[in-house]
């Protein structure tokens, strides 16, 4: 039975019982009413009867008229009080039925009595008075006492009822409460016995299912909610158990992960080592690469420095000197070799013009003469005359680096963004800046206004080697400490900054102030007046021994002038011009162990009075105003013709000043 | 010793012994149904005895009683006092008259009020009115409380008993006696009253003759007898109450008894039933009945003694007190 149903069972029973003691209670106190009110009656009649027996012992004695009327209004009382009970029992009845009988009789006996005493007392003498009497007496006596018994019992039989009644309702009310208390008890055992044995089994089943027992069985011994319960833990258990061992699974599985996991760990770190070792060993090799590259660009250039070396010391110096003895010799011979000489001169001149240039794209010689900002300067007039790029500069040579190779690939760099520029950005002008920015670096910026770049496709394709060189040129930046920056967007232009690093970015604070301007007009200051001599004391320096004896022989065929000594180098000819202390210096610029400009410098400084000419293969603004700059009075190609030399000489000599604006 | 003869070896003893503990049995039981011959007259006033032996009360309280029958309660008090009865049943007037023999009996208990004592006088003897009984033949059971009413009745009507005579019929003879004509009138009780009612209708005057006094049907037993069994008196007075409750709440049932027991018909039965009460009582009334009655024996002579017995040495209360107290009322 379910619990829902035996509570519902008790809470009738519980309703009946109380509606049945309830109308137990109003009945048996409307019974017990009814029964007092007939105690009352026979009590009453009990007083009846005595009434009775006094009265009519007082009319036997006294035989009067009102003895005989209050006998009979007590008899008329009598049997009224006698009326008014009902016969609730049988014992009842009886007694009342009793007490008509007697009562009857009574009547009977005093009405025989009163006829007689009433009819025939007269006659009667004295004894037989008093024998009547005494029989009359005994006679109604009998039935008075008969009457008072009788309703003495009946009072006796009501309480008694009544008693009874009471008994029997606390009974039957104490049959209630001991039945439903035996209800109680017994819903209580079997509530005991089916629900709480139940619900400690499946407590005690809980326990054990919930210390690890997945295979306990919790025993449903009732179909009740406890039972539901009961299958609804083995049901749940039954689950568990296949979610344990799907976490068993699950947990296996994880561990199979975990281990796989530790052993990817494992082979990641051995990756990550191996890759750390590769990485390394990349980063050594990129390092080697870039060393190598770096090695390569310094090799490119050194190369390049070495074939313009060769192009300017050797075929241009040849040219140079063959240029010279052609127009001496064209002197010397008549009008016809003259002209086929002159013929000649022209194809060396226009030898020394091609070699010239090719040696200044190989290696512009403003980069190991002026610097990285006069290299730059002649850069954007070359990529204007080569490329038609309009490059406007802002630059200042306080801030050329010191060292060569960082000069050299600096201007590599900048050359390779120009050619970028002329190549890709669809414009006609580009921009250098060199400056230093708000955190102290020294940057060098080139930028444009044109189609912009796609950064990211310019990375990836500059993985795949076709980044427009900025690989390159970002891992010789790299190389060097610095980095490469890149702005730009399609449509707007782009920038690249190569930032230098901070150590390397020590300022050539010695170097000679930068060239204002870039005339080819040459003023030469006036200088002390040297003695009035015959001719014109002139030293050669020039490292290349062929252009020496071309220009001896060019030279010395002037009779005003004098070839007093002829030096290799720039140390030779300062040392001699201490010792010689000629009129005039031809000064060749490039020479081994101390340029032209540092041998003018040295000797300017000293001997203010010694005109000094620079020679030059190249054909340089910047050029001319470095060596203007370090006491040059005048700066000369030799490539141009000898009369231009000559009266070059002669005006040095003579004093005055010289316009010369060489080509 | 084979296995049948182990059988047997246990078996019958266990068969003796049984016969023998059943035996043992009955005879406590019978031990222990205490017998109590009762000496009645066959009349329906003993109804209370009868319903009480035939549902078994008796039975139930551990009494065994046996009706043994007489024609009048002389007989029976006289048995009682030959030790034939235990108890006897009787009208009071037999315990007044053995008062006056200072014999050492008591009423246990009133049983029955009856009112069932008819005079009948035989017409063709010219007996149509009570005057005409004087000098006329009357037959009753001498002795009796007959006697007392017939008296009673004479004297209130003016004629003295000895005025009449006075001849010994037993009741059961009374029908055969006043066919017979060798009396003039009889004065007899149930059911004799009735059949003489009932076959000479037209032939006999009736009368009425115990003058509105009822006249108790009481138990009587041996003081003697009391002393030794208080507790058969009480095991007995509760068979008697018990029977008079069945009487109270089965009136049918019990009237089916009593008409088997002495014979009665129906309308009979309906007659007897309205002239008697039925109910255990000892009360002053009674008192006072047998005071009336011994005075007037001792007013007619028919005793030496001169002094009315103090009948309440002839009352025996505990009894009845013991089982149903609120039926004494005994004034002492």
């Amino acid at each position: 039975m379910r619990i829902r149903t035996q509570f519902i069972i008790a809470m009738i029973l519980f309703g009946v019982m109380l509606i049945i003691v309830s109308a137990s209670l109003i009945i048996t106190n409307g019974q017990v009413g009814r029964l007092s009110k007939q105690e009352e009656v026979a009590h009453g009649l009990e007083r009846d009867a005595s009434d009775l027996g006094y009265l009519s012992n007082d009319y036997l004695l006294y035989r009067e008229s009102q003895q005989h009327t209050r006998c009979e209004s007590k008899f008329s009382t009598f049997s009224s009080d006698l009326s008014k009970l009902g016969s609730d029992s049988p014992e009842q009845e009886a007694i009342v039925n009793k007490m008509r009988e007697n009562l009857r009789r009574w009547q009977a006996v005093f009405e025989e009595v009163a006829a007689t005493l009433s009819g025939e007392s007269q006659l009667w003498d004295v004894s037989a008075a008093q024998a009547f009497i005494q029989v009359a007496w005994s006679r109604m006596a009998v039935q008075s006492q008969g009457l008072v018994f009788d309703a003495m019992r009946l009072t006796e039989l009501l309480r008694n009822q009544k008693d009874r009644l009471r008994e029997r309702h606390i009974l039957l009310i104490v049959t209630f409460l001991v039945i439903f208390g035996a209800y109680f008890i017994a819903n209580y055992a079997i509530v005991y016995r089916r629900t709480l044995k139940s619900l400690s089994d499946l407590h005690a089943g809980t326990q054990i299912i919930g210390s690890g027992n997945l295979d306990y069985v919790i025993q449903a011994k009732y179909r009740d909610e406890i039972g539901e319960l009961s299958h609804a833990f083995n049901k749940m258990t039954a689950n568990l158990k296949g979610v344990t061992a799907s976490k068993a699974d699950l947990e296996r599985e994880m561990a199979q992960r975990r281990k796989a996991e530790e052993a990817l760990r494992k082979s990641r770190d051995e990756l990550e080592m191996r890759v750390q070792e590769r990485t390394a060993e990349l980063e050594q090799r990129a390092r080697q690469l870039s060393l190598l590259a770096s090695e390569l660009t310094l090799a490119e250039e050194r190369e390049r420095r070495r074939l313009a070396g060769i192009l300017h010391d050797n075929l241009q110096q040849l040219l140079a000197a063959a240029k010279m003895r052609i127009e001496v010799l064209s002197d010397s011979v008549g009008t016809e070799q003259k002209s086929k000489a002159e013929n000649i001169l022209g194809l060396i001149q226009e030898s020394l013009k091609v070699s010239r240039s090719l040696t200044a794209e190989l290696s512009p010689p403003l980069l190991q003469l002026g610097g990285l900002s006069a290299a730059l300067k002649w850069l954007g007039r070359w990529m204007g005359e080569m490329h038609g790029l309009k490059v406007d500069l802002s630059v200042d040579s306080l801030l050329d680096p010191k060292r060569e190779d960082y000069s050299v690939l600096l201007f590599q760099s900048v050359r390779e963004l120009l050619f970028n520029v002329v190549k890709h950005a669809g414009v006609a002008s580009a921009r250098v800046d060199m400056r230093k920015d708000e955190e102290g670096q020294h940057r060098i910026v080139v930028s444009d206004h044109g189609i912009g770049l796609d950064l990211e496709a310019v990375w990836n394709n500059a993985n795949t080697g076709t980044g427009f060189g900025l690989f390159s040129i970002r891992e010789r930046m790299m190389l060097i400490g610095g980095r490469l920056e890149v702005e730009s967007k399609p449509g707007m232009g782009a920038s690249f900054s190569l930032i230098l690093p901070s150590e390397s970015t020590e300022m050539l604070e010695a170097k000679a102030p930068e060239i204002k301007g870039s005339t080819a007009k040459t003023v030469v200051g006036p200088s002390p007046a040297p003695d009035k001599r015959d001719k014109i004391r002139v030293m050669l320096v020039d490292d290349h021994e062929l252009v020496r004896e071309g220009l001896s022989t060019l030279i010395g065929n002037n009779p005003d002038i004098e070839i007093v000594g002829e030096l290799s180098d720039g140390e030779e000819a300062v040392r001699s011009a201490r010792e010689i202390l000629p009129d005039v210096i031809l000064m060749d610029i490039n020479m081994p162990k101390m340029n032209g400009l540092e041998a003018t410098r040295t000797i300017h400084s000293e001997f203010p009075h010694i005109r000094i000419i620079c020679l030059s293969m190249y054909e340089d603004n910047d050029l001319l105003s470095a060596a203007f700059n370090s006491g040059a009075s005048a700066f000369l190609t030799k490539s141009g013709s000898s009369d231009t030399l000559l009266s070059a000489i002669r005006g040095q000599a003579d004093y005055g000043f010289s316009d010369s604006e060489q080509q | 010793m084979s296995p049948k003869s182990t059988k047997q070896f246990i078996i019958l003893p266990s068969i003796m012994a049984g016969v023998l503990a059943v035996a043992f049995g009955s005879l406590v039981c019978r031990k222990s149904m205490e017998g109590i011959p009762f000496g009645a007259i066959p009349s329906g006033s003993a109804a209370l005895v009868y319903i009480a032996q035939d549902e078994g009360f008796f039975s139930a309280n551990s009494i065994r009683v046996k009706v043994k029958e007489y024609p009048t309660g002389v007989g029976t008090t006289g048995a009682l006092l030959k030790g034939a009865v235990d108890i006897a049943w009787a009208a009071e007037f037999p315990l007044v008259h053995r008062a006056f023999a200072n014999e050492k009996i008591s009423i246990i208990a009133a049983l029955s009020r009856f009112s069932d004592q008819y005079l009948f006088a035989r017409k063709d003897r010219g007996i149509r009115n009570i005057s005409d009984l004087k000098a006329k033949k009357i037959g009753i059971p001498r002795n009796t409380i007959v006697e007392f009413y017939l008296a009673r009745f004479l004297e209130l009507n003016g004629i003295s008993i000895e005025d009449v005579s006075l001849l010994n019929v037993l009741p059961p003879q009374s029908m055969d006696a006043i066919t017979s004509g060798s009396i003039d009138g009889v004065v007899t009780w149930e059911p004799y009253s009735s059949r003489i009612k009932t076959q000479l209708a037209g032939e006999v005057t009736a009368w009425p003759v115990q003058n509105f006094q009822p006249g108790y049907g009481v138990i009587i037993a041996r003081n003697d007898w009391i002393s030794e069994h208080p507790e058969r008196i009480r095991r007995f007075l509760k068979s008697m109450v018990q029977a008079e409750d069945y009487l109270i709440r089965h009136p049918e049932a019990s009237k089916n008894m009593v008409k088997k027991r002495v014979n009665y018909d129906d309308a009979f039965m309906e007659i007897f039933w309205s002239e008697n009460q039925f109910s255990l009582s000892l009360d002053q009334s009674l008192i006072l009945a047998m005071e009336d009655e011994a005075r007037w024996m001792i007013r007619n002579k028919l005793t030496n003694e001169k002094q009315v017995p103090d009948f309440l040495n002839y009352i025996y209360e505990d009894g009845l007190k013991a089982v149903k107290p609120e039926s004494v009322n005994i004034i002492r």
